[in-house]
């Protein structure tokens, strides 16, 4: 009996092991799985979105699309390695994320970031003479979360409104630092400054942000 | 006559040590003594934000916060603003943000069919 039991129980192990083989070494399904390339429906399905991400990153229509297209040619040619582990949208994300950096790194080449008109300390008037904030007009309390969660898609909208407020290097600095998440030594690379001058411009564009939030939605109703 | 405050605390003002007594006061002048003022602390919590400080650095800007509830919102709101931006679905905004027009994506579509033939 105790004999009959081992081998139905091997029997069973070994039918199981050779199911997880088939199911997951199956040239079939491993071609299945293959990104077969339909241009029309993915301007059509992705379209909008990729354009969105990258608008809300570059600032200027004609460069977002520009790399919308890129991505999406690059996805064309590289179809044969998508392996299947993620969603069509995010591969193509993961390509447009690229291509955000290569603008980037291209503009860092082309553009200095570091002249006196992005580095100028506008925030002064924030502090009195001896360094301490002008109480009056220190930050809030924001009490932020549930407020941002009842209404997102406005807060969202105010958001939007002051990252497109920021001065335009400011702004890609905070970008590449706090939407693509590089590290700073990425960063410093990909824009060629130095770490102090991205300090100032990172300390910039948080003080602008922080203060454009607090105007546009946490004191908005306040007044 | 006391002298007016030309820069009063606001209501809202929920720091430990808020100066309204002698003792306070004076707590509140050493702490200042020793620990960065409002405009280096902003700079130091900003840094805070890329590099892990000197712990310090770290010890003195809390005990700059036992003084000054106005830094340690700011740093509050530093890091709500992080936050939002990482987990904002950006790309999930609606058409006001931007969306392709019809032409656009029509030139997007021939690109991609050219390149598509070519292949």
């Amino acid at each position: 009996m105790g004999l009959v039991e081992a081998s139905l129980t091997f029997l069973q192990e070994i039918s199981f092991r050779l199911l997880l083989t088939v199911y997951f070494f199956n040239p079939v399904a491993a071609k299945e799985t293959q990104l077969k390339p339909n241009p029309d429906r993915w301007v059509d399905d992705h379209g909008d979105c990729l354009y969105r991400y990258a608008l809300v990153r570059v600032r200027t229509p004609e460069v977002a699309q520009d790399l919308v297209q890129e991505a999406f040619l690059a996805a064309l040619r590289s179809c044969d390695k998508y392996a299947g582990r993620s969603s069509e949208r995010s591969w193509l994300f993961g390509i447009l994320k690229n291509k955000i950096v290569d603008y980037y790194r291209k503009l860092g080449r082309e553009t200095s970031f570091t002249d006196m008109e992005s580095l100028s300390d506008e925030f002064s008037e924030k502090f009195v003479s001896e360094g301490w904030w002008v109480h009056a007009n220190g930050p809030k309390d924001w009490k932020p979360e549930p407020e941002v969660l009842a209404h997102r898609s406005e807060f969202w909208k105010t958001m939007h409104h002051c990252l497109s407020k920021l001065p335009d290097r400011i702004a890609k600095v905070f970008m590449l630092r706090e939407m693509e998440e590089l590290s700073t030594k990425e960063v410093c690379k990909t824009l060629t400054i130095s770490e102090t001058n991205l300090g100032v411009m990172l300390y910039r564009s948080r003080m602008a942000l922080r203060e454009c939030l607090e105007m546009n939605w946490f004191e908005k109703g306040k007044k | 006559m006391p002298e007016e405050d030309p820069n009063p605390r606001t209501p809202d003002d929920d720091s430990l040590f808020q100066g309204k007594t002698w003792l306070s006061r004076r707590v509140i002048d050493f702490i200042n003594i020793w620990t960065p003022r409002c405009q280096e602390a902003t700079h130091l919590i900003s840094e805070g934000m890329d590099h892990p400080l000197p712990r310090v650095t770290r010890f003195k800007l809390r005990a700059h916060y036992l003084t000054c509830c106005y830094c340690e919102r700011f740093e509050k709101n530093l890091r709500f603003l992080r936050w939002v931006i990482r987990s904002l679905p950006w790309e999930n905004g609606d058409a006001s943000v931007g969306q392709l027009t019809p032409e656009a994506k029509e030139r997007l579509k021939r690109a991609l069919r050219d390149e598509h033939g070519r292949g």
